[in-house]
């Protein structure tokens, strides 16, 4: 007699699950599915890949159904026996579960910061705004490049960057952040803060609401939202925002460096807004014995999930659906930094000009060498750009 | 009084008798249970299990409870190696502990078992978990093929470790090499394919893909090698992406 045994008609489900459940690679859950057609029904049925990627990422707990947009079985099931429609239900969420689980491990990380929304309070803006943050190097020319808070007599006082990630749904690995050391003060103090702290989560739907209604013409909702959002969030930007996640708390060393902090865990950010919490102030400015921050640059790093993968808000729901656009794996950074690219061009352009109109902030001296050409191309291909 | 001594006794299903220390038994939920509702005096009946099985489980047991007590000098990774030797049984055996691991609720062992056929499932090929588990394949061609296409990415395999052999070797050697290795793919570098041959035939037996340079398109894409072991003279170790059909 051969030796082996059809261990799912041998065992009870509870232990045939408890058997399966150690499999953490959606490879394999498919390869099993492989194997014969009982086992494969019993994988669809008992939602195998479903529960693999809960178990990676509690947050999708929060997930209505799944949409599959692409694909041989495009659409939603048609009317049918509600056996068969739930049958098919079932089938799509195995499909779009096993594709999502492989992009959680498997596409390609890279930096997901897509644009700056809001700091908490910015000592001179545009000088020391948030876009700064964006730009690796701490000095641009012999321009500094960095995030000021506003003073605070209180150290406790906290701050917090917001930022749009490039994709709805990113899996975040890491976040590096290197706190700015001035240079041209004395003493070369670093405005580090004493602990970090990151939330994940979206804008919140009735914002939504807010955005349609203001802006019925313009096709753009999404800068139009960001506009809405800025103005209507001066102060922190809090109420705007539904957290889904929130991370522990990080020592963050005094130390002029790209600071790495590794979450324990990677984390499934929904909707695409994460934002830094800055915790405990540690430096004095010595002009005006003020506590400040200030940051030199961020980069989160992680791997994001469109075009694959996208969703769909609830208006009056915390639920989501999680919608399936593509079975292709993402193609190579190349094609997805154009966008960055841009926004960094348009950055810098809007401080040159903000050098024209002589808003120079206090206590640093420059004088501004730039080619006049450069500018000139610069300017040319953002408006081709535009016009696209 | 000394209840530590305490035994109680056990009738497996082909009625044989065991008689052993209490704190080993009630490693078992279900006898935990039967003894403190039971009456402690008479034997307990274990009806599923047999007695090979129940003197293997006593075994794991009583393995486990004195490390625990630290009655055995023995540490974590001894007592993994200890469960790693435990498990190499054949399939039969290990799905009558599983069965009876779970009769007896040993969260332990259960958990032990479960994952030593988790083990056997991984990084497989369907046709592979069908040999291992003699599973009739139930699949026409047609909707066999579906099934690959619908998931395709899963049926690439990409990355993983593969072996390089750059060095003429003798056949002991080569055997060796081939045995220890964890590798899914060999590649052998261009000037040693009058290797090919010998290679293969050792590596077909255990599922190993063999493969030369240069790279052509049937060639694994090698992309990068991460980490590098030698496993003997002749032969590397190289954690490297590669795409062959699974």
């Amino acid at each position: 007699m051969k030796n082996g045994l059809d261990f799912l008609n041998l065992l009870n489900c509870d232990v045939s699950l408890k058997i399966l459940k150690n499999l953490e690679d959606p490879s394999d859950f498919v390869r099993f599915s492989a194997v014969s057609r009982s086992w494969r029904q019993f994988v669809i049925e008992n939602g195998l890949l479903k529960h693999l990627c809960q178990r990676m990422f509690p947050q999708l707990s929060r997930v209505d159904h799944v949409n599959e947009l692409c694909g041989t079985a495009k659409g939603h099931a048609e009317a049918g026996s509600s056996n068969f429609m739930e049958w098919e239900a079932l089938k799509r969420e195995h499909r779009v579960y096993a594709f999502f689980a492989r992009g959680c491990l498997s596409f390609a990380l890279r930096e997901c910061i897509y644009e700056a929304i809001i700091a908490s309070s910015t000592d001179n803006d545009p000088e020391e705004g948030i876009p700064n943050t964006l730009e690796p190097r701490d000095r641009v020319g012999r321009r500094a490049s960095y995030w000021s808070s506003k003073g605070q007599s209180n150290p406790a006082v906290p701050e917090t960057l917001t930022y749009r990630l490039c994709a709805d749904l990113c899996v975040i690995t890491e976040i590096n952040i290197r706190p700015f050391q001035a240079y041209f003060q004395i003493g070369k103090p670093i405005y580090s803060a004493n602990s970090v702290r990151f939330r994940m989560g979206h804008v919140k739907s009735c914002m939504d609401n807010i955005v349609k209604e203001s802006c019925q013409d313009c096709g753009n909702d999404k800068s139009c939202m960001d506009n809405i959002v800025k103005e209507s969030c001066q102060d922190c930007g809090n109420e705007k925002f539904a957290w889904t996640y929130t991370s522990q708390e990080f020592p963050m060393a005094q130390e002029n460096c790209l600071q790495n902090f590794r979450l324990p865990e990677p984390v499934l950010c929904i909707g695409g807004i994460l934002q830094i919490e800055l915790l405990g102030r540690v430096q004095r400015q010595e002009m005006d014995s003020l506590y400040y921050i200030c940051v030199s640059h961020v980069q989160v790093v992680g791997r994001p999930l469109s075009p694959a993968f996208g969703i769909q808000t609830f208006e009056h729901s915390e639920k989501f659906v999680l919608e399936a656009l593509s079975y292709e794996q993402p193609t190579s950074p190349a094609q997805s930094s154009s966008a960055p690219s841009l926004q960094m061009r348009v950055r810098d352009l809007e401080q040159i000009l903000n050098l024209l109109r002589g808003n120079v902030v206090n206590v640093v001296e420059y004088g501004y060498e730039w080619e006049i050409e450069d500018e000139e191309s610069d300017e040319e291909d953002e408006d081709e750009e535009d016009r696209e | 009084m000394g209840s530590t001594s305490t035994k109680i006794k056990l009738r497996t299903s082909d009625q044989k008798v065991f008689e052993v220390e209490k704190a080993v038994a009630v490693q078992s939920q279900t006898i935990k249970y039967i003894y403190e509702n039971g009456c402690p005096d008479s034997v307990i009946h274990v009806h599923s299990v047999s007695g090979d099985i129940l003197s293997k489980i006593l075994d794991y047991c009583k393995k486990h409870v004195n490390s625990a007590a630290g009655k055995e000098d023995i540490s974590p990774e001894e007592l993994y190696e200890w469960d790693a030797n435990f498990v190499k049984v054949d399939q039969n055996t290990l799905f009558d502990l599983i069965l009876a691991a779970n009769c007896l609720k040993i969260e332990s062992l259960l958990d032990l078992t479960c994952q030593t056929v988790a083990n056997m499932i991984k990084g497989k090929r369907p046709e592979e978990i069908r040999t291992t588990f003699n599973i009739k394949n139930d699949y026409t061609i047609e909707a066999e093929e579906a099934v690959r296409r619908e998931n395709k990415w899963a049926f690439d395999m990409l990355g993983g470790v593969g072996t390089m052999v750059i060095e003429e070797l003798a056949d002991d050697t080569m055997s060796k090499c081939v045995t220890n290795t964890k590798s899914r793919v060999c590649v052998i570098a261009a000037n040693q394919i009058v290797m090919m041959r010998s290679i293969s035939k050792l590596a077909n037996k255990k599922s190993i893909d063999v493969y030369k340079q240069p790279q052509n398109p049937t060639t694994p894409r090698i992309k990068e090698s991460v980490k590098q072991r030698n496993v003997g003279t002749g032969f590397i170790e190289l954690f490297f992406h590669f795409k062959c059909k699974m």
